[in-house]
This record gives C-alpha cells, structure tokens and sequence, in this order.
C-alpha cells in the first residue's frame, strides 16, 4: 500500500536554548529553537515569548538582548553553522545553554520548525492569553521591529528604566510605556504606580514618550475602568500620544 | 463484514507523519526499544519497529483506545535517516512504523514497584473511573502483557501496548476480564459500575463501519503483519467481542 504524499528529506540540526533564572536551582526554561541547514544556507531561531519566560521586566531586556544577538548571527554573513552552534553549546554552561546540535529532518523547513515549536516552546493546548501587561509587550516589541526599527527592551536611560527603547533613528530618543488594562486583576494601583513612573521619567529626560494602552474590556469591574480614566488623564495632561493595541496591527504605531 | 469495503477503504493508501527530530532513547527495561521522535504535526510520538502480534496491533490497538478516551493515539510514522540520531542507537527505527503519542508525566505500571520499592501509593489518589474504562477496553482488545500509564499528578490511567493484542482472531472468543495490576493498588478500584459505563457506551458506539476504518489504510511491509484478510478477522473478531463486552463486565462487577 502507498503511503500519501511521500516526501523526500535533507538533514539540518537544531539546538534548543534554555535559560536558567536561578543557577542555583539548575531549573531551565527552554527559550528558543535553532535551527540550521547542513549546507550552511538555512537557519533560524524561533523564540517563546519572552513574557512567558519570566515576569520580570530587566531579565527580559536581557533575554531579549541575547535572543536579538543569536538571531543577528543567523542573519549575517558568514552565519552560524553547526560547528559554532556545537562550540556555543560547550561554552554556555550558566544561564543560558543552547544544547547539543541534534539532527533535524528538513523536508520543509518551516514544518520543521514548527514542529519543534510545538513539541518544546509552545504552551499547553488552553484558552485565550490573557493580555497581560507583558504580553501585550511582546506585541509592540514584534510591531515595532517588523517595522524596522531597533528596539530595546526593559532598557534604562540614566536612572530610569522604560518598557521598550527606539534607538538609532535621529532626535530624541523614543520610550513606549505599555500598559494593560485588559487582564483580569484585584489591585490595579501597581499599573498606575507604573505610569506615575514613566510620567515621572519623561519629565527629566530629553526623550520623545508614547504610551500603548490596553483598554478594559467589557466584563472589567468599575475599578479597573476608573483606573484606566485616571491613568489616560494624566498621560493626556502630560501631552502623551496613546495608542491602542488594535493600531499595531494597521502599522500605526509610527515612532521617529 | 464485507471484504469489499475494506477494499475501498484502502484504495486511499495510508497517511503517515514523518519524525522530524529523535527527542529520546527507550525508557529501561523496555524490550521493545522505541524511542520517542518529534513528528511534522507538533507531537511527539513513541516508534516502535516491532511488536508481538504485528504494528498492525498497535496502531489499531492505539486508534481505538483513543477513540473510546482511554490512551494515546497511535498513528503511523515515516522516519527518515535525516531524523535519526548521529550515535546510531536509533538506526533500527528507519521505516515507516508505528508511534504512540507521548504522554509526559505519567509512569508504567511496570516502574511503579520499582519506584515505590515495597511502599504503596495511596489508593485514593488513583483515578478510578480511569481505571474502570482501561479495564474493560483491555478486556475487549484482549491485551496480552497488558500495560497501563500513571499520571502521577491526576491519577488518572491511561492503556498502552497494545502489540500483544489480537494475537489469535481467527475463532471469536467471548472477552474475559483483564485487570492490569498497578502496585499497592487494588484490583478492586474501578469495579464500579460508575467508573466502566462511560467507556462501555463507547465502545458500544463504535460501529462496524468504524471498526473497518480502525483497521485500514495500514502499510504491507512484514513488520506490520497486517494482510487485508488479517485486518478484517480483526474487525470481526472486535465486533463480535464488543457485542459480549457488556454481558462480560457485568459479571465481574457482580
């Protein structure tokens, strides 16, 4: 009997990278999924999304930093090819690990890939992502590089730490404040003591601010609304441009 | 059953995922030496190259315990040498074969003792409407050297190996209970009617139509063991025994 569709495979390898928070603990998350072609003219790095790595805004500036790096290397030329991957899996022994190159069958690359997406990245099969302040910073961090610009995130400019950071494009430097709304929570005064920070940042910086706020959602009690009226008013007094999460996705959310 | 329609079923050939990456050698003690391979639909799937009664027993044995939500799916798989790992440990498994879903979390009732080491695990941890359903699917598959998975976090059973199944389908036999022990656990936890109508009525529901699709669109290489005529005694022999299941269940629980 015939088998439907028969392919035909070429060999490539794949290392997973594992980030260990807590050294101590030796407890790794796996990051991220890199993949190359035998040949050296195919690679790839698919990551997790950094809010679900960890809650803390510094350790996902530096996991984005080093994720950004590793993708940087399989972008330029010469790109990163089996040996290196297999000399960064020797030498990463702390935080971050990458594992051993193993084969990978590379009939489509991008089956291949999402393959192993899904059997070491994704979540467990469950509802909706709640759109926490994190992963609502995933979204703009993703708009705003699929834009083409050079983001940095959870990144200080002198004592103050911002949610994302443009640089490089001429004049000020532009700080996004993002900010959530939309997930279900008891005490929303840790979001206003958050934009009472970044108000308080702006004030003594030369930067160009923006704020992307998540609106409550139908079903949110009357604190999380009047949380959210308080928190625009002051961005709005300060001047602030606000956004909508829904402007990322039409390409709207233009920083210079 | 008409051989006629299986015929028709398997003008369609068979559909197989292909193993991607080598996640994981053979759990110890395993005979059967599978390994665990991450498949092009996200999964990761248990191949195995042999079985005692054909992989035509397994995969069957696999679709049908996932069909009445008692165990992982088995389906076929297509491991290509690029997929294979680089030490050779693996190279036996290169082929079109069978694969079990990967349940992780949970142990083999065969690990268990060995875990435990003369303890026991507390009884009302374990999951027993779980139990209940694998016994009475085991004891309509006829599972010899029958096997069952512990979610040591819900308790919940799950059966697996099913390679010992339908070893002689030429003669229907009317079922006789299979309880596969689970260590310090008695065999008594799942003999409620509560905890085996559910799966009854679903194997119950599993037409002769749908046993034919159980059994076709299975690859003929040797391994397989898996000649159409095999194939449709083992539908026959399923449905005959699912008819007497009911009748057989009922006098255990009395």
């Amino acid at each position: 009997m015939a088998e439907l569709g028969r392919r035909t495979t070429s060999r490539g390898f794949f290392s997973i990278v594992r980030w260990i928070s807590d050294p101590t603990r030796d407890e790794a998350r796996n990051v991220a999924i890199i993949v190359l072609d035998e040949a050296g003219r195919f690679g790839e790095i698919r990551s997790a999304p950094v809010s679900r790595l960890s809650p803390k805004l510094h350790e996902q500036g530096l996991l984005d930093a080093l994720l950004v790096g590793l993708s940087t290397q399989l972008e330029s030329r010469p790109r990163l090819t089996h040996s290196r991957l297999l000399s960064l899996h020797g030498q990463l022994h702390q935080s971050l690990q990458i594992t051993e190159p193993k084969p990978v069958a590379l009939d489509n690359s991008e089956t291949a890939i999402d393959a192993l997406y899904r059997a070491y990245l994704a979540p467990p099969p469950g509802g909706p992502r709640s759109l926490t302040k994190g992963a609502l910073l995933d979204q703009v961090i993703q708009a705003l590089r699929a834009q083409g610009k050079t983001v940095q995130r959870g990144a200080y400019i002198g004592d103050f730490i911002f949610d994302a950071v443009l640089t490089g494009a001429p004049g000020p430097t532009a700080v996004v404040s993002v900010l959530s709304f939309g997930a279900a929570r008891k005490d929303w005064t840790p979001v206003e003591r958050d934009a009472g920070h970044f108000l308080f940042a702006i004030s003594d910086l030369a930067v160009n601010p923006q704020a992307v706020i998540e609106p409550p959602g139908p079903t949110a009690n009357g604190e999380a609304k009047r949380s959210h009226q308080r928190v625009e008013g002051w961005l709005r007094r300060a001047d602030i441009p606000v956004r909508a999460p829904a402007d990322l996705k039409t390409e709207q959310l233009v920083l210079t | 059953m008409e051989p006629s329609l299986l015929e028709a079923l398997d003008v369609r050939g068979y559909s197989a995922v292909a193993a991607v990456a080598h996640d994981r050698g053979p759990p110890g003690g395993s005979l059967a030496n599978p390994h665990a391979f991450v498949c092009d639909d996200g999964k990761t799937y248990w191949v195995k190259s042999a079985a005692q009664y054909g992989l035509v027993a397994e995969l069957v044995g696999g679709r049908l315990a996932a069909t009445a939500r008692v165990g992982p799916l088995a389906r076929i798989v297509s491991v290509d040498a690029a997929a294979l790992p680089a030490d050779g440990s693996a190279n036996h498994l290169q082929g079109v074969l069978v694969g079990i879903e990967d349940r992780p979390g949970t142990v083999n009732n065969k690990d268990i003792a060995a875990i435990l080491n003369g303890g026991a695990l507390d009884e009302s941890r374990i999951d027993a409407k779980t139990r209940g359903g694998v016994i009475v699917f085991q004891t309509w598959v006829g599972a010899e050297d029958s096997q069952l998975l512990v979610n040591l976090t819900t308790g919940q059973i799950t059966t697996i190996d099913h390679g010992g199944c339908f070893g002689a389908v030429s003669t229907p036999v009317p079922p006789s209970i299979i309880v596969t022990p689970i260590a310090g656990i008695s065999d008594d936890v799942g003999r409620q009617a509560d905890c085996v109508d559910t799966v009854l009525d679903s194997i119950e529901a599993i037409t002769d139509d749908d046993l034919l699709k159980a059994v076709a669109r299975v690859p003929d290489e040797p391994a397989w063991q898996a000649d159409r005529a095999r194939r449709l005694q083992i539908a026959e022999w399923l449905s005959f025994r699912r008819g007497q299941l009911r009748a057989a269940v009922g006098k255990w629980l009395s």
